[in-house]
């Protein structure tokens, strides 16, 4: 493959357009200062908002580093009040968000979301875009220019750009100590907040989630029945060929759509840095270390031996069936979507025990899990003066209650005897006709650490929680996370993508194993080389 | 009346068909008389025309972005020039071009097979005597068309994957392992099948108002003189469905290097991008996905120009066929 | 009205074979076409369960259950989406039935002054889009964003429609229009008097067109409202269909990962159907009837 012509003009236009950006910014941008390209404005290390847990919400099953997650079988019965005064005064706040569930009753209609803004101080005007379809509305809406308040961000071309042009630096108001003027923002690990950042400063709002999705899901009991669980590559091979019953209806690996034949869990497997790989000052990139081509030679060879469901391209509903169904022995699913699969469980087979793959490394030693689901997003706030920006953050705090506290227990369920009562077990349950007003997506303006509760599937919370704990200990944090690179937030998606469409095809045997070193090569050509220098050089100034 | 009418005004002449002499009296008129004349045909186009102006030509000022690094935040007019560095990068990647020859395979096998299919479900549901089992069929074949695609994909995965009943069925007499769905010779093929299936149905409604436009005297007329069932099909009902057919295959030409972009890019993983990848899904992986809006419009500029192009040639082909095509010379 | 059956004096008897293949044929095209319809009905009556049990599809529910729909409807939210989507629907085919009738009829006289331009105009633009922004941008400065009128006025032509109904107003007997006109009939009255009755047929397809068009268009709402309670049922049922399903293309941002809501989906698709399979009839008498019968003649 030669890519070396396209190389010389993808840097040049790369080059060319971030130097170009940068004039035209400080052009129209009187507030920032500091001269240079738009690459070296978004380097350096920026102080994120210390960290002081709230532990009044006495879980059943208590908080999990290094993200917080804490499980409840029962709603906590002490409800105390998380914020003291009234955060707004008055007037409209505005945000757009995403939602993954159909919208709640609109908002003349809806008693909790008004009962609420009472609270609250203000109207809160929420835009909602189904998930899938956000990232369009999210870039017409930048385009239009008129923002909202609140804006839940994606990370677009020259993003840093567009943070720095539109959005507030947060990093004043919140840095270190300055957080616990919100305290149920300084609920929040500093792990994610560093997610919020873009080199020196701090710009949004995480949504907090569980860290890691882990390396798959299992059936315990069909492990059970051929040994237990692995120890090693070899006898993960060797239990899930054993698994694989095509007669039966059983294979031994299912994967789903987009994650060539679970690239991921046979990454981690081989111990392969997440992302990139740190050491004095370089990085190498995960696809440039032979581990990397192991797991994929790994895949090549359990494809080839029939071990994945033919499946395992499908849409993502297909796929959870096929393991939930019992169809096969492992999924490449993250820990979240063991709700599903614990869910309906009982329905589908008793017996069936579907759990979270532990960290398991190839060779027996101690595993590693990627850090890889710290957050969802973040929400970034319009510029505006630092009055209205300590308005806005005192609301986004109030939306960050941590389940226990009145807030909470307003947003999601609104006003005892009205939209809510409790039941004998204390758990709040939705009086008719207010069923779907509660769906009201708070979460994607801020999200503090998720909360596993669900009193009607206890179960639930007891292996999702489970399979988070058994898997912090082994996490690994990606060296870049926080920094910023251009050429990454330009072309970095089409890369991976490469990457992934190079891998499918040598793990499904339509391509040789030597495609692997023509696909490093061409990364490195179209933009890889070009990330690496400036996140070395970011990492630098950090 | 094929080629020889080279002065507009003189169009007046040709209307009618020539062998049917009654026309009105060839005259010229003068650019003048001619807009007196049309005043009123000329005032019912205004509102579309202002519509598609306003709504499609002033958005396509926005393709200047093709020529540029364009930035959301930063607008039309603030955006770096590039100059023809989006084309560039887009024609010198090698991938761009098997998205293209991909692309090409799929719409020809349409062309070829889902494109006659209404016609002839069409002259099946017109042929059938009974109407009310006709109403019947035609109430149900359209269905599918209501369908999104993820559970089209599901549903044909269910069927043709792996341990779905067609590839049971096929290891039954003999053919193991035939898992259509993650075959890549078979992938163009695939997608027409589900095209077909899809949209045959839906099809059919504008070639039934067709059919139901051609004169019932012509049949009989054609009966009385000895013609049977076929040569009236021949000679009847094919020249009836002759206009709006050429129009139909016109119009796809126009898009020939489109191809349902939901569909594919459920189904390209089950295949690779060497033989899942269409234009479309390059164009999203390659611009889209990562907010790039420059190399987007260059392809989709490249696109417009090529099926501009096509329509153009398909269009005076059909004229030198003797149809009339999109519209008239 | 004729009878079901009836077969005009000069149509042959069909031959038994060729009745046979027909019937095969047909047997052949409701089999693929029903089984599949059946399975989306059937799951959308199927317990989550069973679904999970039988791999997603179930052709058959073992316990048939209309909890998917119950879900639906709950709330009200769908309620008031249905009268929204029929108001734009009924509304928005109105408008732009009249404005292709209109555009149609201008561009069918053949060698009229500035029609070929006009027409090129119009077709160009099924060639070239021009993305999301620019047409954003357009559809604010007019002040339309978060209005009904945003659902209708940016689609209110279909140059595809257009097309289509001016070939079949050309294709019009120019003898009838002649005569029309030598009866001292206008142009107006011409449209209105001949061209519009002849046409019943292609203006019931083409209303159809619009009809489903506007009745499965989620697209424009979803850049231009703001209000949820402004949105229409395809966008609502949109929702339903994307949960639990990650963003496609992108595999680390946005991975929320919820349970398989099947019998929701399959639900969904029986709910955005029955609307059309009701209007459906209706229409169908327009393009089953020839009305050309002896025109010319008389």
């Amino acid at each position: 493959m030669s890519n070396s012509p396209r190389l010389s003009r993808r840097t040049l236009l790369a080059g060319a357009g971030a130097g170009a950006l940068a004039v035209t910014a400080a052009g129209s941008l009187t507030a920032c200062g500091n001269g240079g390209s738009a690459q070296d404005l978004a380097n350096g290390k920026a102080t994120l908002p210390s960290y002081q847990p709230i532990t009044r919400s006495h879980p059943d099953l208590p908080s999990i580093p290094p993200c917080g997650v804490t499980g409840y079988y029962r709603y906590p019965k002490a409800r105390f009040r998380s914020v003291a005064k009234t955060p707004a005064s008055g007037g409209t706040i505005s945000a757009l968000v995403a939602i993954t569930a159909p919208p709640p009753t609109p908002h003349d209609q809806n008693r909790i979301w008004q009962a609420a803004e009472k609270r609250i101080g203000a109207r809160m005007n929420l835009t909602m875009i189904t998930q899938s379809d956000y990232k369009q509305r999210f870039t017409t809406t930048i385009a239009g220019g008129d923002l909202p308040d609140f804006m839940l961000f994606q990370k677009i071309a020259n993003y840093a750009q567009l943070l720095q042009a539109k959005f507030a630096d947060l990093t004043p108001l919140l840095g270190g100590d300055a957080v616990h003027e919100y305290p149920n923002l300084a609920n929040i690990p500093t792990v994610c907040w560093q997610q919020a950042a873009v080199g020196n400063k701090l710009y949004g709002l995480p949504l907090c989630r569980n860290g890691m999705q882990g390396p798959g899901l299992y059936h315990k009991e069909m492990f059970d029945e051929v040994g237990g669980y692995p120890k090693d590559a070899d006898e993960f091979f060797t239990f899930v060929k054993e698994l694989t019953r095509p007669k039966q209806n059983r294979w031994g690996i299912v994967g789903h759509q987009g994650s060539a034949y679970s690239l991921k869990t046979a990454l981690m497997l081989f111990k392969v840095p997440f992302n990139w790989q740190l050491s004095g000052g370089k990085l190498t990139k995960d696809i440039e270390t032979d581990a990397h081509k192991e797991a994929v030679a790994y895949l090549r060879k359990l494809y080839a031996a029939g071990v994945f469901h033919p499946d395992s391209n499908a849409p993502n509903n297909r796929t959870k069936n096929i393991f939930n169904n019992g169809s096969a022995a492992v999924s490449t699913d993250t820990v979240t979507g063991l709700l599903g699969a614990v869910k309906n469980q009982a329905k589908v087979n008793p017996k069936f025990q579907p759990r979270a793959l532990k960290a398991l490394a190839h060779d027996g030693s101690r595993g590693i899990v990627y850090l890889d689901f710290l957050i969802n997003s973040f929400a970034v706030l319009k510029k505006g003066d630092e009055k209205r920006l300590k308005e806005l953050l005192r609301v986004a705090d109030f939306l960050a209650a941590p389940i226990g506290s009145q807030e909470q227990q307003l947003l999601t369920y609104g006003v005892e005897g009205e939209t809510f009562r409790f039941d004998d077990k204390g758990t709040p349950v939705l009086t008719a006709g207010h069923e779907n007003d509660s769906a009201i997506p708070w979460g994607f303006i801020v999200n503090g650490p998720m909360e596993l509760f669900d009193a009607a599937n206890p179960d639930t919370v007891k292996y999702r929680y489970e399979g988070v704990k058994d898997l912090s200990p082994y996490t690994v944090k990606d060296p870049t996370a926080g920094q910023y690179s251009a050429t990454d937030a330009t072309v970095g998606e089409t890369l991976t993508q490469n990457i992934m469409d190079t891998c499918t095809s040598i793990i499904a045997g339509r391509k040789p194993m030597s495609a692997y070193d023509a696909m490093v090569k061409q990364w490195r050509a179209q933009g890889g080389d070009k990330m690496r220098d400036e996140y070395e050089k970011a990492l630098a100034k950090s | 009346m094929t080629d020889v009418r080279p002065i507009e005004a003189d169009r007046t002449a040709g209307q009618p068909a020539p062998a049917e002499p009654q026309a009105p009296p060839v005259r010229r008129r003068t650019v003048w008389q001619r807009l007196r004349r049309d005043r009123t045909m000329l005032l019912l186009t205004v509102p579309g025309l202002l519509f598609f102006l306003v709504f499609h030509y002033v958005p396509l000022l926005g393709y200047v972005v093709a020529f540029q690094s364009y930035q959301p935040f930063l607008g039309f007019t603030q955006s770096p020039w590039v100059g023809l560095a989006n084309f560039a990068t887009t024609f010198g990647d090698p991938a761009f071009w098997s998205a293209t020859l991909n692309t090409l395979k799929i719409t020809l096998l349409q062309l070829v097979f889902f494109f006659p299919a209404p016609i002839a479900l069409a002259l099946l549901l017109n042929s059938m005597l009974s109407s009310k089992l006709r109403r019947f069929v035609q109430s149900v074949v359209y269905l599918p068309h209501f369908i999104g695609w993820v559970i089209i994909v599901s549903i044909s995965q269910e069927l043709l994957g792996g341990t779905g009943v067609v590839t049971h069925l096929l290891d039954a007499v003999g053919v193991h392992n035939a898992d259509l769905t993650n075959n890549p010779a078979f992938f163009p093929f695939l997608v027409t099948l589900q095209v077909i299936w899809k949209n045959t149905g839906w099809g059919t409604i504008i070639y039934l108002a067709a059919l139901v436009g051609i004169d019932q005297q012509l049949y009989e007329a054609a009966a009385v003189d000895g013609a049977n069932r076929w040569r009236r099909l021949w000679h009847v009902t094919l020249p009836g469905l002759m206009p709006v057919t050429i129009l139909l295959l016109i119009l796809n030409l126009g898009s020939i290097l489109s191809v349902g972009f939901e569909q594919i890019l459920l189904q390209r993983d089950n295949v690779g991008a060497d033989a899942g990848e269409v234009l479309d899904t390059y164009v999203y992986f390659h611009g889209i996905v990562d907010g790039q809006w420059g190399p987007s419009a260059a392809v989709g500029l490249v696109k417009g120009l090529i099926g501009t192009a096509l329509i153009l040639g398909a269009n005076k082909l059909a004229h030198v066929l003797g149809q009339e095509g999109v519209y008239r010379r | 009205m004729t009878a079901p059956t009836a077969r005009p004096a000069w149509l042959e008897r069909p031959s038994l074979a060729g009745r046979i293949v027909k019937a095969l044929a047909v047997a052949i095209i409701l089999t693929l076409v029903v089984y599949p319809f059946l399975a989306v009905l059937s799951t959308s009556l199927a317990t989550q369960g069973e679904i999970s049990r039988k791999g997603g599809l179930v052709i058959w529910p073992d316990d048939p259950t209309l909890e998917a729909y119950r879900t639906i409807f709950s709330g009200g939210v769908v309620t008031k989406a249905l009268v929204v989507s029929i108001g734009v629907t009924v509304l928005g085919t109105l408008a732009s039935m009249v404005a292709t009738i209109m555009m149609a009829y201008g561009l069918s006289r053949k060698d009229m002054i500035g029609g070929r331009p006009i027409l090129l105009v119009a077709l160009f633009t099924m060639l070239f889009s021009a993305g999301i922004i620019p047409n954003f941008l357009v559809v604010k400065q007019l002040g339309l964003l978060n209005s009904y009128a945003s659902l209708v006025v940016p689609v209110l032509v279909s140059a595809f429609n257009l097309v289509v109904l001016r070939n079949f107003f050309v294709n019009i007997p120019q003898e009838l229009i002649d005569s029309a006109r030598i009866d001292g009939a206008g142009d107006l009255a011409i449209l209105v008097r001949l061209v519009l009755p002849l046409s019943k047929a292609v203006l019931a397809v083409i209303a159809l067109f619009y009809a489903v068009e506007y009745w499965n268009a989620f697209f424009h709402a979803l850049l231009y409202l703001s209000d949820t309670s402004k949105w229409p049922l395809a966008l609502i049922l949109r929702a339903y269909v994307l949960q639990g399903q990650p963003t496609t293309g992108s595999m680390n941002a946005m991975s929320d990962s919820l349970p398989p809501q099947e019998g929701i989906q399959m639900a969904v698709v029986i709910v955005a159907v029955v609307p059309i399979l009701l209007v459906y009839p209706f229409l169908q008498r327009y393009f089953t009837k020839g009305v050309l019968t002896g025109a010319i003649k008389g």
